[in-house]
């Protein structure tokens, strides 16, 4: 039950990143595109265009759940494959408390960019 | 009636060990059809994608050093080894992506048809989707396409 519980999530998360990871890979790769279109005006990685978009609530809400989505996904993943390759109860809980405080320290460092961001 | 002497059938069952592939079982499919070896790309692209993901948080956070260590980043990324790895990031997500919405596709039952009486010839699932599977990555070409046209014009 806890395991199709945490592949359900796995599944909500890939299906967010989808729509998440869609946009900031289509703002950040896909800018010539956009600047032909004449919906991006100066230089997306611009220190201004990267300060005025991160002291945005809805574009910090965004990154940080995008952040949040791809660690899950990330390291849901990551945890099978480590799995398959020890598969051992010892090292089964080496492997998840290692994802687990790997996944909390980058989103917590995530997090701090992000609010830290906002006050620029 | 000649009685035939029988010869006791020994069957070996294979260790544990030996029925590992290793890294052979990763990036070999043997007779299995396209999609095992787009369930091996998928795997290789997820792997590389969360080890880069640090990396880019660790980059965006440069922006909090002010203007100049942010110019100082951009331009060391500037450099054709990072645009190489930029390039890579892009088809390793754009597959992964594309690739991921087919399996939820599948997972949700979609694409896969009407269950039947197993008659042989058995239908099969994949082969039902092949026609989804090859217009996805007809679709992941193009965006790639377009990506890498994006990132080298910029």
């Amino acid at each position: 039950m806890r395991e199709s519980r945490l592949w359900a999530f796995h599944l909500i998360c890939g299906a967010g990143l989808l729509v998440l990871l869609s946009l900031h890979m289509g703002l950040m790769h896909y800018a010539g595109i956009l600047a032909l279109l004449g919906w991006v005006r100066e230089p997306v990685l611009s220190f201004p265009s990267v300060v005025e978009r991160g002291r945005g609530a809805a574009w910090a809400v965004m990154y940080v759940l995008l952040l949040g989505f791809a660690l899950y996904h990330g390291l849901y993943g990551l945890r099978g494959v480590l799995g398959e390759i020890w598969d051992t109860p010892r090292a089964a809980r080496f492997i998840n408390a290692g994802v687990v405080t790997f996944g909390l320290a980058v989103l917590v460092y995530g997090v701090a960019v992000a609010v830290q961001a906002a006050r620029l | 009636m000649v009685a035939e002497a029988q010869t006791p059938v020994r069957t070996q069952v294979p260790s544990r060990l030996s029925m590992r592939l290793g890294l052979r079982g990763w990036v070999y499919a043997g007779r299995y059809p396209a999609e095992r070896y787009l369930y091996i790309l998928h795997r290789l692209c997820g792997l590389g994608l969360i080890l880069y993901l640090p990396l880019h948080v660790w980059v965006t956070g440069r922006r909090l050093q002010g203007p100049e260590a942010w110019q100082q980043t951009m331009a060391i990324l500037s450099r054709p080894v990072f645009v190489a790895g930029e390039i890579l990031v892009l088809a390793a997500f754009v597959f992964h992506a594309i690739n991921g919405f087919r399996l939820l596709f599948g997972h949700l039952g979609c694409a896969l048809g009407r269950p039947e009486y197993p008659v042989y010839p058995y239908p099969v699932a994949l082969h039902r989707q092949r026609r989804l599977t090859t217009a996805l990555m007809v679709l992941a070409g193009a965006f790639l396409a377009a990506g890498v046209w994006g990132l080298l014009t910029k």
